[in-house]
């Protein structure tokens, strides 16, 4: 009976593997693919819904032009360049000689197409777009029926994906909707891009091979990588061991990389020293504006100079120093042009500057008259409720720190916790908060789109996205509107000092500390990987960021040896060794020696 | 009442029982707070001015989630019945496809585990009640085996024998430079990537069957038609038989139970060991309210569930003679 049990599970076994056989062996030489992961497995291929494979937009579909984040530039991709011709009229050249992988050119008909599809998908709106017109195989151009906004409408240059028409006008747009593009419908996703995509295994990789007939390669270098491949790591201790081993390549997970490079010397990130991951966006300490006494500027001034930055980079996450504005790293060329530093000079204010902020206070009338250490304000001692959420332990710290810097002042904060999205996402959207700590207003591409999510409130329903102080300035207003409308790089400029003299002198809200994104990368097989020295690329290997440089990143790397002649990679990777039955055996054995104690009731 | 009549009451009980689980499923999710769709477009990060509003329009008119909740709870069924699950609002692809792709993992890591980890325990377990000394030192093991956090046991297994030791690898399925295929090179990978999270599974549950068996051993040896078996002078080898086959039923629903449960009964494993099974799916689907596909992965458990008891309920037809007096009888 037993011996029928056990047949009848090897056969089961085997059947099971059986199932997984849908695609064949393969072997992906070592020294000619790149590894990398993400957190979530990839399954879609969509590339309209983003898709969960890295490169999907950027490397296999292509922009007009590609965002490099980190230097928030836009370099000429299918697009040969575009400009505004008037101030509705928005043109487009192609490059010459753009084809489709399956070797069909691609044509201003095209790009047409791919914007008009956007549209009938629901997934965008090109506000007072009202035609494309096709010039010639090469030329399109956008006319627009009023005023345009002209940042919004660079972001759609690097967003929406050129799609081919002769293959997606015989899709039903409901149906590509939910469509992954995998298996079958594979045949669909033909791209203009440096990679195909091979294959998807659900659930645990994906894997794309690059395109021999890329068009690109005459105008950009041809990608070294014959093969990338994304793995499904999910958590942050497997990835680690699986970059000392040589076995990722790059990726976004928090790793302690200073003992990563005791251990492994090819690690790399974006600095080569403390903090090593790239410092991108500010996070702003967020006032509610509505609420007295934060309703008074100088108020906030005060606070904003009793915060030391100093101190919560040194004890609290990895991050560095930020100044006074909400422009980030990332905006460095935006705010030379401005001259940010002048105006923090003329108008701003210094971190740390505990004796000003008292004085300031003071003046305010703002006093502590019953001397228990806390400064009352109509009559009753202020008392603010910083809100976060109780997974964000980076905010937590940083907020005790703050609490601890504004209690000299003679404010106490009282930190809230509570979920993402029922608390403390909730909170902030309701106004239902004094203090609370996000970058989501920062994280963005132009500076443009930093003060306007920061900054522009006309009502409850129109106000910028992050905006959740409610902070509302008229002219602030009025400058985003002009801002909006001007390509003229001089008149932008002046815009946005003005904005910058108001984001100083009103303090919406204060960055506290310079988030940083993770990357890490491994210099075993592929070297060159972008970093502060050579921004080239963006260092996010998340999917959905392609088109913002992750797909430039991945087409500058190259071999670090000669590509030697191909060895098997299993043997690389594989832990599994002569002894591999051993431990387990070991274990078997410990469980059965009893049995042969002779049996005796 | 004979046993198709049996069948039929059976039947009719697990489809109340179905229609009931299943809605539960569908409403559950729903009543937790928050919009899964808000969320989800909050955490893109990178929307232009405006663009916000226009993506939860999209999503929401993608997933029916704009329409009365009596009319989403209608295209459910009526989707259920064509075999559609929906489109997973985390993977961004259809459920179905997930679930198919996930559930052979399950099924080869967790079959196996549960029936051996259950023919093995039984045997321990049957062998302490019988044997003192064994008992003396083997039972504390089992207790240890069954009571402590699985969690750090499949930790302490993965850092030992995994890492440290390197006998064996510790996370996925197979080879990261592998495709699936019927080659040897594959099934080399698979089983050696298998072998740990069985035996995680495997030695565990074996304490919690080897406890139930060894105390119902006891429980029937002390029973008094053992006594009466003894004062005739039978052998000690037909008393355990008897003794063995009472104290084997409780098992059996133990192992129904545990069968049932296959479909996601290992999240833990899977987490440790990043083994692609249902679990890990049910526990992003479930961070991140993606209601399709937490509605998928519980249907799988529902119908598993269901399926097993269903099976037993008949098994128990034929082994215990109870039942089979219950409705030939009564």
């Amino acid at each position: 009976m037993k011996r029928y049990l056990a047949l009848v599970l090897a056969a089961l076994l085997l059947v099971s593997i059986w199932s997984f056989a849908s695609v064949s062996a393969e072997d992906f030489p070592r020294s000619e693919t790149i590894y990398t992961a993400n957190s979530a497995p990839p399954t879609s291929a969509n590339p309209f819904q983003g898709g969960n494979i890295i490169g999907i937009d950027g490397l296999v579909f292509e922009p007009l032009f590609m965002l490099n984040f980190m230097t928030t530039e836009l370099k000429p991709w299918l697009a040969e360049y575009g400009k505004w011709v008037d101030s509705t009229t928005y043109e487009v050249k192609l490059r010459e000689g753009t084809t489709w992988q399956d070797g069909k050119p691609l044509t201003a008909e095209d790009v047409k197409f791919s914007f008009e599809y956007y549209e009938k998908l629901g997934l965008k709106k090109f506000d007072g777009l009202s035609e494309i017109k096709v010039v010639d195989d090469r030329t399109v151009r956008f006319i627009f029926s009023g005023q345009p906004n002209v940042w919004v409408w660079d972001q759609n240059l690097y967003s929406v994906l050129i799609i081919p028409k002769h293959i997606f006008e015989n899709l039903d747009p409901e149906k590509v909707k939910t469509m992954t593009f995998t298996g079958d419908d594979k045949k669909y996703l033909v791209g203009s891009g440096a990679y195909k995509l091979k294959e998807v295994v659900e659930q645990q990789k994906s894997i794309l091979e690059r395109n021999e007939d890329w068009w690109g390669a005459k105008y950009f270098n041809k990608p070294a990588a014959k093969y990338i491949i994304q793995l499904y790591v999910s958590s942050n201790d497997q990835a680690a061991n699986m970059f000392l081993k040589g076995d990722l390549d790059v990726a976004t997970y928090y790793l302690d990389i200073a003992e990563l490079k005791k251990q492994n010397p090819n690690i790399v990130s974006w600095l080569d020293k403390e903090p090593y991951f790239p410092p991108v966006v500010p996070v702003v300490l967020y006032f509610n504006t509505e609420k007295p006494p934060m309703n008074m500027p100088a108020f906030r001034k005060a606070i904003a100079m009793a915060i030391n930055p100093e101190q919560i980079v040194q004890q609290g996450p990895i991050s560095a120093v930020p100044d006074q504005t909400p422009l980030g790293p990332i905006m460095q060329g935006w705010k030379d042009k401005i001259g940010a530093n002048d105006l923090i000079n003329e108008y701003g204010w210094k971190y740390g500057d505990l004796q000003g902020a008292m004085k300031i206070l003071d003046q305010l009338g703002i006093k502590d008259t019953d001397g228990d250490g806390i400064r009352e304000y109509n009559g009753k001692p202020i008392e603010l409720h910083f809100v976060t959420c109780s997974g964000c332990s980076d905010w937590i710290q940083a907020g005790e720190i703050i609490a601890n810097q504004l209690k000299p002042l003679g404010i106490k904060v009282v930190i809230d916790k509570g979920d993402w999205t029922n608390f403390f996402m909730a909170k902030l959207n309701s106004g239902d908060f004094d203090l609370a700590l996000h970058w989501a207003g920062t994280f963005k591409p132009d500076p443009y789109s930093v003060y306007y999510n920061l900054m522009y409130y006309k009502n409850e329903t129109d106000k910028g996205g992050a905006n959740f102080g409610n902070y509302h300035n008229e002219r602030a207003n009025e400058l985003l509107q002009k801002l909006a409308a001007t390509p003229n790089a001089d008149e932008q400029i002046t815009y946005l000092k003005e904005l910058t003299q108001i984001w100083l002198q009103d303090v919406p809200a204060v960055p506290v500390y310079t988030g940083t994104v993770f990357y890490e990368a491994n210099t075993q097989y592929w070297k060159n990987w972008p970093n502060e020295k050579n921004p080239y690329g963006v260092p996010i290997f998340w999917p959905g960021f392609g088109t913002w440089g992750t797909a430039l990143a991945m087409l500058g790397v190259q071999p670090a040896q000669a590509p030697t002649t191909t060895t098997p990679s299993g043997t690389t990777t594989t832990t599994t060794s002569g002894g591999g039955i051993c431990g387990p055996a070991a274990l078997l054995l410990l469980a059965v020696v009893p049995l042969l104690v002779k049996r005796r009731r | 009442m004979g046993f198709r009549r049996y069948l039929a009451r059976k039947t009719f009980v697990y489809a109340i029982t179905f229609l009931f689980a299943v809605t539960l499923n569908w409403l559950l999710p729903r009543l937790m707070p928050g919009n899964p769709i808000e969320a989800m477009i909050d955490s893109t990060l990178n929307l232009s001015p405006g663009e916000r509003e226009i993506l939860i329009k999209f999503y929401e008119e993608l997933y029916g989630l704009n329409e009365p909740l009596w009319q989403q709870f209608v295209n459910f069924w009526v989707r259920l019945f064509h075999g559609d699950l929906g489109y997973s609002l985390l993977y961004k692809a259809p459920v179905w496809d997930l679930i198919k792709h996930a559930l052979p993992y399950d099924i080869v890591l967790l079959l196996p585990a549960i029936a051996l980890s259950w023919i093995v325990g039984n045997w321990l377990g049957a062998i302490a009640g019988k044997n003192k000394r064994y008992d003396r030192y083997m039972m504390p093991l089992f207790y240890f085996l069954a009571s402590m956090p699985y969690f750090w046991f499949a930790m302490l297994l993965v850092y030992f024998i995994g890492v440290r030791a390197g006998w064996l690898p510790y996370q996925g399925a197979y080879d990261p430079s592998l495709l699936p295929s019927f080659s040897w090179e594959f099934i080399k990978s698979f089983i050696s990537h298998w072998i740990l999270p069985f035996l995680s599974l495997f030695i565990v549950m074996i304490g919690s069957w080897a406890i139930g068996m060894r105390n119902m051993i006891i429980y029937e040896l002390e029973a008094d038609y053992v006594r009466y078996l003894e004062s005739l002078g039978a052998s000690e080898k037909l008393m355990t038989k008897h003794a063995y086959r009472n104290a084997i039923l409780p098992q059996v629903t133990g192992l129904a139970l545990q069968l049932g449960l296959m479909v996601a009964g290992a999240i833990a494993t899977e987490i440790v060991f990043n083994y692609p099974g249902i679990g890990i799916l049910l526990m992003n689907a479930a961070l991140s309210q993606d209601y399709f596909l937490l509605q998928g992965a519980f249907l799988m458990v529902v119908i598993s569930v269901l399926a097993a008891n269903f099976i037993i309920d008949i098994v128990y037809a034929f082994i215990d003679p109870r039942v089979r007096t219950s409705y030939t009888e009564g």
